[in-house]
């Protein structure tokens, strides 16, 4: 009867009041309480008059009351009823609202933001029209566990012709890969790193539309190229005027063809300006060797790239008899959609990051949890009268549903509010521009409703199980039930809340310090006070010996070194071999960099033997291949089977009779590549393939310095695009996805803090109430404030341990894990886990004993009139 | 057993009888009615409160809270002054009832 809308809140008390009242007589006589109770119930006489009854007086009680337009409103509103009741409950106890929705909103907000991201993320290539019938191939090397996304120019065409499962075909080369080029309108320069080639056929797979021009006829002929929108403007000033004009790239001239929207952020292809395929030599010969090109292909519909690999099969083993490629040369395919998520390593990020939204959502509901039993005892009352009048269990718990709904309601409303006020911080520490207008997309709307249901339900259903499940009898005849169980699934919860605030505060600490760790290890080569410049045309690579001479005077620069890629990137992969080695010997896969004779002093590098490299007459000359200079490193001496001296005058060479050389030094290793991955065998080698340069400064006014270096730039090059950036910032860029991951762990560790605290405020006020009374005796009996505020918080102190405890393997389990991506990194200290045991500890004892506290120091003589 | 109908009947006028000059609650009203009748008249607990909130929608009571030790709050009602009149009106009713019935039912 208690569901009845026509029984109002004041009504249940009167009744519940008369029960207590019917029963505490009949006790009085003789009865036993449950005899009692019954005879109550059935005092209360027949359920349909009684219903009637109460109806027949309704109204005249809500016009009484003035309440009747709020209670018509209501009337039409869904679930108006439990929305009522839940309202009501929610205003009775403001302190506990407050606590669950804030908590509540941050968790949603989190989420929200993370959803967001997610929807970014997975949203990756997938605007392209035919997006699921796109592979790509890839090329599998048998030296390396994955698989190279280049591939030589004969396989798209060749697909495309003996495949009818392959519908088209495109090769795309990213020239911005390797080097900026210069583009040149008219009298003005830009440097561009988003330049590439590829197939006409490129606009028949992807779907990137046209602004200006045909994608049928586009990128046809040599010498043609495509502008985004974006770029046509900077260029023309308009879009539509682009078309015809004449752009010239690193000294070549071509005509625009056509102008295409800019490319999408979420597109793992990214490019500026896309020039013909034909403009290129490669275009002249399809060839198996020199794999550098991308190609995608287009699936014929219904074909599927399972059908391809089958049919790939004889194609390649006839390809390794006649064309004599290598037995263990392979071709894979990848589906588009998997290429940015599963290829380029986003996943795992992904995932991490949508676990901390769940966690730290689910540390939320797990305040609502522990809240709503713990006040069970206050609300028992009101469950047991609404049985008493007759109201079902189902009825009930579905009370407690829409109470937890509403809850979850008004924290949606605030934590989306939230999320829309975070959402720049966000995007700036997730590198990214989402919109939050994403989040009103049919689909992730049907997800944020599944969000709501889903926390409404994960904190509702506990509480309205053990709610409803209260006996009448007892409750009305105690006052107040407290399960054992109850209480020991609560400590659970905070046990478990607590476990998890401690694996992210132990997983930011780990991360901080490798972070850390990564700038003040020794890498082996100077970065501070270099300046990198990008040699990106003809004019500035030929400007490189008279710029020298023109600094040379310059007290404020130490010295200058052009190379093809700075440390942390030198990539290159060659293959080392002795006049020594037999013939049937493979060359041994090693790394080696093209750089000039300077790179070793300004690198700063360590010679353990010989000198560093001899001046060539002539640095923009290629050497003569049998005269090549090598700097080995110690790793390369131990592989060639050398010691440093003895390695010192041996002859060797990178790539077979084309740069026979000398070993001139031996350089104690460094490492070239990121700190990732161990150091490996690497030469360097004098030869003029520069893309970058190197100037090493004094380290005093580094700004007048660099705009010296400008001015001497401009006039040396005679107006090649100018760009620098510092070494140091390029090596900590290296580092930027764990930046991030440092920055995400930081915040999640706050938020996940915060909320379990706001959970142990609403428990701990809680308990300190249920122990009023015994705190008033004890202080009657002289116990000290001190050691009241001891007792309340020993319990609490308790719980936090036990997560600490719980947290610690996992903490280490997972950091351990992270950090064996990382061939150099710090160590897990014990004392990051004790320390992040400790402050979880220490934060949880300084939010109880604000609570204790207050308790401790009530009067006693109020304490034991409470109730 | 005092039939339903007669019961009922005499259900307003006792009320108010019983809560003129002394405001009382509930259960104490039934209780009183059940002494009063020797148990004959027996009024459920569904039927007396919405009978009470009737009357107070009448404005013959009103009702106020009281703050109870160790339970919930409980619910009092008072006569209003048109209730004592009621009561009067009620009063005048019955004595002619009774005048009328009392010869006429004498044994």
């Amino acid at each position: 009867m208690g569901r009845r809308k026509e029984i109002l809140p004041d009504d249940l008390d009167e009744l519940e009041q008369h029960v207590r009242d019917e029963v505490a007589s009949m006790v009085d006589a003789g009865y036993t309480s449950e005899h009692a109770f019954r005879q109550a119930m059935v005092q209360m006489g027949d359920y349909g008059e009684v219903e009637e009854a109460y109806r027949r007086v309704y109204w005249g009680k809500l016009r009484r009351q003035g309440l009747v337009g709020t209670t018509l409103i209501l009337e039409f509103a869904m679930l108006k009823n439990y929305v009522t009741l839940a309202l009501r409950n929610l205003a009775r106890y403001p302190g506990y609202t407050f606590i669950n929705v804030a908590g509540l909103a941050v968790g949603i907000a989190c989420c929200l933001l993370i959803l967001l991201f997610v929807q970014d993320e997975v949203s990756y290539d997938r605007f392209h029209e035919h997006a699921d019938r796109i592979v790509r191939v890839t090329l599998r090397v048998p030296d390396m566990d994955r698989e190279l996304e280049v591939t030589p120019t004969i396989v798209a065409p060749l697909f495309k012709r003996t495949f009818p499962e392959v519908e088209d075909a495109v090769r795309y080369y990213d020239v911005g890969r390797f080097r900026a080029v210069t583009v040149r309108v008219g009298d003005e320069a830009w440097q561009e790193s988003g330049f590439v080639h590829a197939d006409s056929t490129v606009f028949n797979v992807f779907t990137f539309p046209f602004i200006a021009g045909s994608p049928e006829s586009a990128l046809v002929r040599p010498q043609t190229l495509v502008l985004t929108e974006s770029t046509a403007m900077r260029y023309f000033g308009d879009g539509q005027s682009a078309l015809g004009r004449s752009v010239s790239v690193s000294g070549t001239e071509y005509e625009v063809t056509g102008v295409i929207e800019d490319v999408p952020a979420n597109s793992h292809l990214q490019f500026d300006i896309m020039a013909s395929f034909t403009s290129t030599h490669w275009s002249q010969r399809e060839q198996w060797g020199s794999a550098n090109f991308y190609t995608y292909l287009l699936l014929a519909p219904g074909a599927t790239a399972i059908d391809l690999r089958t049919a790939m099969k004889g194609l390649l083993d006839r390809a390794r008899s006649e064309m004599g490629l290598p037995p263990e040369f392979d071709l894979g395919l990848q589906s588009l959609s998997d290429i940015y998520l599963v290829f380029m390593g986003r996943q795992r990020f992904v995932n991490l990051l949508s676990a901390i939204a769940a966690l730290i959502l689910l540390i939320a509901c797990v305040n609502y949890v522990n809240l709503a039993t713990a006040r069970s005892t206050r609300r028992s009352r009101e469950v047991g009268m609404r049985k008493v009048l007759g109201a079902y269990r189902g009825q009930i718990m579905r009370q407690f549903f829409g109470e937890s709904a509403l809850m979850v309601s008004m924290s949606l409303i605030l934590g989306a509010g939230l999320a829309v006020f975070l959402l720049p911080f966000f995007n700036d520490v997730s590198q990214k521009s989402m919109a939050f207008g994403a989040l009103l997309e049919p689909r992730m709307l049907l997800i944020t409703v599944g969000l709501l249901v889903l926390v409404s339900l994960a904190s509702g259903i506990y509480p309205s199980l053990v709610l409803s499940g209260f006996r009448p009898a007892s409750v009305l005849k105690g006052g107040r039930t407290t399960t054992g169980g109850n209480r020991r699934f609560r400590e659970i919860l905070v046990v478990f809340q607590f476990a998890v605030t401690v694996v992210l505060i132990v997983a930011t600490t780990v991360v901080f310090r490798q972070l850390q760790f990564i700038q003040t290890t020794d890498v082996g080569f100077d970065r501070e006070h270099v300046v990198v410049i990008p040699i990106a045309d003809r004019a500035a690579f030929r400007s490189i010996p008279l710029l020298r001479t023109s600094l040379a005077s310059n007290p404020a620069v130490v010295g200058m070194s052009a190379m093809t890629s700075i440390p942390g990137e030198m990539r290159g992969g060659y293959g080392f071999s002795t006049p020594g080695m037999s013939e049937s010997d493979d060359a041994l896969h090693i790394a080696a960099s093209p750089v000039d004779a300077h790179a070793v002093d300004v690198l700063g590098l360590d010679l353990l033997a010989g000198e560093s490299f001899r001046l060539p007459p002539d640095e923009l000359a290629r050497p003569d291949s049998a005269n090549y200079q090598y700097v080995i490193n110690e790793s390369l001496v131990k592989l060639a089977g050398w010691t440093p001296e003895s390695a010192v005058g041996q002859r060797m060479t990178v790539s077979g009779p084309n740069r026979m050389g000398t070993v001139v030094g031996v350089i104690r290793d460094f490492n070239f590549l990121d700190l990732k991955q161990d150091i490996q065998p690497q030469a360097l080698f004098v030869e003029p393939e520069f893309n970058v340069l190197l100037i090493k400064l004094a380290g005093n006014d580094t700004a007048g310095t660099i705009s010296d270096i400008q001015r001497v730039w401009r006039e040396t090059t005679g107006g090649s695009p100018w760009e620098y950036s510092f070494l140091d910032d390029e090596y900590r860029a290296f580092y930027d996805a764990e930046q991030r991951l440092g920055r995400i762990f930081g915040a999640a560790s706050l938020l996940a803090i915060l909320i379990a605290c706001l959970g142990l405020v609403g428990l701990a006020s809680f308990t300190a109430e249920q122990r009023t009374k015994e705190i008033g005796v004890r202080k009657v009996m002289g116990a000290e404030v001190r050691s009241l505020v001891f007792l309340l918080n020993q319990n609490m102190t308790k719980l936090v341990l036990a997560g600490a405890v719980v947290a610690l393997p996992v903490a280490w389990y997972v950091m351990d894990a992270w950090l064996s991506g990382f061939a150099y990194r710090t160590e897990l200290s014990w004392w990051i886990f004790a320390g992040a045991g400790l402050s979880a500890a220490v934060i949880a004892w300084a939010t109880v004993s604000y609570q204790s506290v207050r308790a401790a120091t009530v009067d006693p003589v109020v304490a034991l009139r409470y109730e | 057993m005092i039939s339903r109908t007669l019961a009922t009947a005499t259900l307003k006028p006792m009320v108010l009888a019983i809560l003129d000059g002394q405001p009382s609650y509930g259960y104490r009203i039934i209780a009183r009615i059940r002494d009063l009748s020797e148990g004959r008249i027996e009024w459920t607990t569904g039927t007396l409160y919405p009978f009470l909130h009737g009357l107070e929608n009448e404005g013959l009571v009103e009702s106020f809270w009281q703050a109870v030790e160790n339970a919930p709050r409980r619910k009092y009602y008072r006569l209003t002054p048109s209730g004592e009149k009621a009561l009067e009106t009620e009063r005048q009713q019955w004595q002619q009832v009774n005048a009328m019935l009392a010869p006429l039912l004498a044994v």
